[in-house]
């Protein structure tokens, strides 16, 4: 049965994939806009601050971006370039912008996978006992632990971690995603990228892990009260069997559509915790980037991060479809 | 009818918490320069004081020696106007956007839709930064970038209450009186879409003192501005030594937020009474 769908993903990943043209699209007119409103030349903006560039690059930006030509066709040379994945070059690093992107990219991916495998596997355990036991003892300390989840600034919370875990207890390392002093391979390496991945992925996690739990125990209440939980109750199935399978299974997929409603912002929230971690990903990139003011590296990592989301929306969506059978791909 | 309004909200006893902390956090936006006078950026005592050690300072100084109660009042004030404006900007934004999409359908709302949509799947933070950072940094464009990316939210929600209100028997008899859609838009259907979209909104300032603070963190805040991500951003190299300089910031984020986000969930409830009886 499994086999019979691979067709239908396959299908489903085609049609898909070019929905994502229009976003390409629409984030390279919304940089394009950003760029004619802001003060000064597009290429005064691009190169950063003046004197930073040589003469010659700024010319040959110039020429690339079409200045002499009229406005449409500046919007035309950008989206070809664009479209082309052509993101433009990085002075301040001395690189192209698309293989700075695409190096930090694996970082990025780990973090953002850990942190969310976490939050909800978490926020489905701490969501069940909610809903078990509501309005008692266990329910509302969970509660309460939700409300200040939900204030805690991301950036804050790790500052506050590396002060406890790494500085006073010395458990883990502060900063970066290997230890730089030894040569580790195989499996010592794997621990040693785990070691560091903890605390950033916790402190990313722990918003996420109080919105999954609010989300899980006001699903699996509406559960409780829904015809086909009470069907299994007649049938005589135990309370643990209609818990995990029959409600569980059902606010799964909120959890779900929850989740890809939250990409973009669990890059944004990775972008911070990655400058607080020095982790070398995106979000570490973006940080270099504002303080070097290298607003070309900015702009693409602004659009490869907006496609990267509509791309992992796609993989959620496939996750749905297997989750829900009545969903068509 | 806002009075009872009101005993319902009170009644909730965490809505009630949430409006306590906010009103001492407007005290002190408002009162606090007279108990801290001087400018939180001037060297005020040695560096490095901890809160307690000497009560000149009662909450210590940071690494150039500025005054960290002083900078505390001036964070709260950048935080509740930047909060507070750039939440009104992103309403704004929302319910127009939501408004003419949901009221004429067609074409405008299929155009504002796919606009929606592209907000949405952009990293908003990301956005923000890039707004901030390419506009320069200020209290207004930190304002403005805040508001233009989270509106989406505001908008889809007004775009469903539209669709649902403009069948509704009250606006077709109102139209066929002779009504023009500005005055249906804005005297019929607006008051009725409105409690959801206060609702959000409260729930929108607690995200925008959060953004904020974090994009003064990156260092993109007002450079003449000090607020409480400022504060944090500066204090992070010492953060091993001298936890309290982020520290104590952090917390005013913390219970800021809270009392928004407690106010939002308390209107929620006062708002649509069934839901709380759940």
């Amino acid at each position: 049965m499994i086999q019979s769908r691979i067709p239908v993903v396959l299908k489903f990943l085609r049609r898909r994939l070019w929905q994502v043209a229009p976003v390409v699209l629409g984030i390279a007119l919304l940089n394009f806009l950003i760029l004619q409103l802001a003060p000064g030349d597009v290429v005064d903006v691009l190169a950063g601050e003046a004197g930073a560039a040589t003469p010659e690059y700024m010319a040959q930006l110039r020429a690339s971006f079409g200045l002499d030509k009229p406005v449409p066709a500046q919007l035309f040379y950008y989206l070809k370039n664009t479209a082309m994945l052509d993101l433009g070059f990085s002075f301040r690093q001395n690189m192209p912008v698309l293989q700075l992107i695409l190096e930090r990219l694996p970082a990025t991916l780990v973090l953002m996978v850990t942190a969310m495998s976490v939050a909800a596997a978490s926020g489905l355990v701490l969501g069940v006992i909610s809903a078990r036991c509501v309005h008692r003892a266990a329910d509302r300390v969970i509660s309460v632990f939700v409300l200040i989840a939900y204030a805690l600034p991301t950036f804050w919370l790790g500052l506050m971690a590396i002060v406890l875990f790494s500085a006073k207890l010395g458990w883990l390392p502060s900063s970066g995603m290997t230890d730089i002093s030894v040569e580790l391979t195989g499996l010592d390496y794997l621990l040693d990228v785990a070691k560091h991945a903890l605390l950033p992925a916790l402190t990313l996690a722990t918003f996420y892990l109080a919105v999954y739990t609010k989300l899980i125990r006001t699903a699996m209440l509406e559960y409780f009260g829904a015809d086909f939980i009470r069907t299994a109750r007649a049938k005589g199935a135990t309370e643990i069997r209609i818990t995990l399978f029959h409600a569980l299974r059902n606010a799964l997929l909120p959890l779900m559509t929850m989740l890809g409603l939250q990409l973009g912002s669990i890059l944004s929230g990775a972008v911070l915790v990655e400058s607080v971690f020095s982790w070398p990903g995106l979000g570490r990139l973006a940080f270099e980037s504002i303080l070097a003011r290298d607003f070309n590296l900015l702009l693409g990592i602004l659009l490869f991060s907006s496609v990267m989301v509509t791309v992992l929306n796609i993989c959620v969506d496939v996750v749905y479809a297997s989750l829900d059978p009545r969903i068509e791909l | 009818m806002y009075f009872a309004l009101l005993k319902e909200f009170l009644r909730n006893r965490a809505a009630a918490a949430g409006l306590v902390i906010l009103v001492l956090v407007l005290a002190v936006a408002a009162l606090g320069h007279f108990r801290f006078p001087g400018d939180p950026w001037e060297m005020a005592a040695a560096p490095m004081l901890w809160p307690g050690e000497d009560w000149a300072n009662p909450l210590g100084t940071d690494l150039m020696g500025r005054d960290i109660a002083t900078g505390l009042v001036s964070g709260a004030r950048v935080s509740l106007l930047i909060g507070l404006v750039s939440a009104l900007i992103s309403a704004i934004i929302g319910i127009a956007a939501g408004a003419l999409g949901g009221f004429y359908r067609g074409w405008i709302d299929a155009f504002l839709m796919r606009v929606t949509e592209l907000f949405q799947t952009v990293p908003q933070f990301v956005l923000a930064v890039v707004l901030v950072a390419i506009f320069k940094p200020s209290v207004a464009t930190a304002t403005f970038a805040i508001g233009i990316v989270s509106w989406p939210p505001t908008a889809r929600l007004v775009r469903s209450e539209f669709l649902l209100l403009r069948e509704r028997e009250f606006v077709q008899a109102a139209r066929s009186l002779g009504m023009g859609d500005v005055r249906l838009i804005v005297t019929q259907i607006l008051p009725n879409a409105l409690p959801p979209v206060i609702v959000v909104g409260a729930l929108n300032i607690a995200h925008a003192i959060q953004t904020e603070a974090a994009l003064s963190f990156l260092g993109l805040g007002d450079p003449n501005v000090m607020s409480w991500g400022t504060i944090i951003g500066n204090g992070r190299e010492q953060v091993v030594d001298a936890w309290y300089i982020c520290g104590l910031p952090g917390i005013a984020i913390v219970l800021v937020v809270l009392a928004f986000n407690l106010l939002g969930e308390g209107l929620n409830d006062a708002l649509n009474p069934r839901l709380a009886e759940k």
